[in-house]
């Protein structure tokens, strides 16, 4: 099969991209033109691309302002790079993204598959942590040292008290025996440790 | 642990003894995890990468998910070790060539690897030689079983596991078949293949995974949608499309022993003779002719050549082996030769007396 862009070279990329009007449509590709072609589907041009065909219809209010509380990213930079900033995002931006998810997943909006064992509701301490991380790097790049070691001794008092107390968890399921043989405890002290 | 120790032979998973190991060269289920309480890989700096690998890392060790459990910190890894572990399929194109703390846990089988610092945290990968994706799952439910009991995994009731690009998020799951179809190749079939395949929305893509171009007529079928189905139904909606293209292929295969046996013949024969006497050669070139010579063992047309041994040279003569093979860096140029008196020297080993190409008359 030749190129469908050049049409003198013989396609050896064949994938298939989603047209504007939401259709899939096959692309067959030489390596020359493949190179150069946005729309092939690199998880974050699949993304892009994905992205620019619902921006033609769907009305955005202030695009891009809001930043997540937890890591910083605003939908605007998410937008331009593919990739989100932390698992907070998925809830921060759940309404720019469920149509989005949609079309990717052709449909799919809810999850059915597996789910950790552990799954309870302890993402509250989890969002603290990464917000208090942020901040501790904030720190050490302006060389806040003071700020920073405080930061730190909060960051390690959470983790303990995360790893420390599952019944200290609202809304938790208790937490089960953990699967396969038991994890060694982790070494050296470090603040680390989970459950 | 020594990298330069694997550098002889393929992994097990390319044994080619699995199921349908004619058609199907391997299976593969990977497992996209976020730690809940980081940001994701692509927005933290290298102090809290540094961290992630480190509790990765620790966990990981501890999960006993294979007898030996090798770890490769690859930020103090130079180029040539990165793309070596990319040319075996334990580790991604990304990760390789990607920045700051990262590295990789395998098995000593290299069945099972685990990147740490990918686009995700951790990307748990279970690789099973022939047609055995239901395996490759079970295998890698497992290891994420394991891990959870060390790690607490990003998830929400809604949207799954959470992953850093929201092509993953769900089940994080990408299952993926990779297939050998010379003839649909040579006959042009495949486009019929591709559409189908698609309308499964189900993808293609080439050797190494996602973005590669199709070499050596191998392709890999993998789901695209990772939300809204359950794992299982993934895996069956991949298995139920592997038989039917495997009957084509067969089909096709069929058609051209019956209809042109000498054209066939030739090919393959040429392809063996190119590989046996060429003095420079490049990797696409190597895997054109891998192609038509591992469908002429199959076919019986050549005989006394192992297929193991074919399998193995996809893998062995591309660059980083051939470096580690030789011992030294190797300019691209110089590479062709290399590649060149190495393939000589392992198609020489083999010769058989059915070789003959008086003795495949029809
Ligand atoms: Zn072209
Ligand atoms: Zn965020």
């Amino acid at each position: 099969m030749t190129c469908e862009r050049c049409k003198k070279k013989e396609a050896v990329r064949h994938e298939s991209v989603r047209q504007p009007d939401g259709s899939w449509a096959e692309l067959h590709l030489c390596d020359t033109c493949a190179e150069g072609d946005v729309t092939l589907l690199t998880p974050s041009s699949f993304v892009q691309a994905l992205m620019g065909a619902a921006g033609a219809g769907a009305p955005r209010a202030a695009p891009g302002v809001r930043a997540c509380p937890h890591c910083g990213i605003t939908y605007a930079e998410f937008r331009t790079r593919g990739r989100l900033g932390c698992p907070g995002d998925y809830e921060i931006f759940q309404g720019e993204l469920m149509p989005l998810l949609e079309r990717i997943h052709h449909g799919g909006a809810q999850h059915v598959g597996k789910s950790p064992s552990t799954a309870d509701g302890r993402s509250e301490v989890e969002r603290e942590l990464i917000e208090l991380r942020r901040a501790q790097a904030d720190a050490v790049q302006r060389e806040q040292y003071e700020e920073a070691a405080a930061l730190r001794d909060r960051i390690r008092a959470l983790e303990e008290r995360a790893a420390g107390g599952g019944a200290a968890d609202p809304g938790g399921k208790p937490p089960g025996p953990p699967p396969g043989p038991p994890t060694p405890p982790p070494p050296k002290g470090r603040g680390g440790k989970r459950k | 642990m020594r990298l330069s120790d694997l550098s002889s032979h393929g992994g097990e998973w390319l044994r080619g003894d699995g199921p349908e190991g004619d058609i199907v060269i391997s299976s593969r289920v990977r497992l996209a995890r976020n730690l809940a309480d980081h940001r994701f890989t692509t927005r933290a700096a290298d102090p809290e990468k540094r961290e992630i690998a480190e509790k990765v890392r620790e966990t990981v060790m501890h999960s006993r998910f294979a007898e030996r459990v090798f770890y490769v910190d690859l930020e103090k890894e130079d180029a040539v070790q990165g793309e070596f572990l990319v040319e075996r399929h334990l580790i991604s194109k990304e990760l390789a060539r990607g920045e700051g703390p990262r590295g990789v846990a395998f098995g000593s089988r290299e069945a099972i690897s685990i990147m740490v610092n990918e686009e995700d945290h951790l990307r748990i990968q279970v690789l099973q030689s022939g047609n055995q994706l239901e395996e490759a799952w079970k295998g890698a439910n497992a290891v994420d079983g394991l891990l959870e009991g060390g790690l607490t995994f990003a998830f929400h009731p809604r949207f799954g596991y959470l992953t850093a690009c929201p092509t993953n998020v769900g089940t994080g799951m990408r299952a993926s078949v990779m297939l050998h179809l010379p003839a649909l190749a040579y006959s042009r079939h495949i486009q019929k293949v591709f559409q189908a395949v698609h309308k499964m929305s189900l993808a293609v893509r080439g050797l190494y995974g996602e973005g590669t171009e199709p070499m050596g007529d191998l392709y890999q079928i993998s789901n695209q949608v990772t939300l809204g189905l359950p794992e299982s139904a993934v895996v069956d909606n991949v298995c139920r499309v592997i038989p039917r293209i495997i009957q084509y292929e067969r089909q096709i295969r069929e058609e051209l022993l019956a209809r042109e046996r000498r054209a066939l013949e030739d090919r393959i024969w040429r392809a063996l003779g190119i590989l046996r006497h060429a003095r420079l050669i490049s990797t696409q070139e190597t895997l054109e002719h891998l192609s038509a010579v591992r469908l002429g063992v199959n076919l019986a047309v050549v005989e006394g050549i192992d297929l193991k041994l074919v399998n193995d040279l996809f893998i062995l003569s591309q660059p980083a082996h051939l470096q580690k093979l030789e011992g030294r860096p190797l300019e691209p140029g110089e590479r062709d030769e290399v590649r060149a008196a190495f393939l000589r020297r392992r198609l020489a080993m083999k010769e058989g007396p059915a070789e003959n190409p008086e003795s495949t008359g029809t």
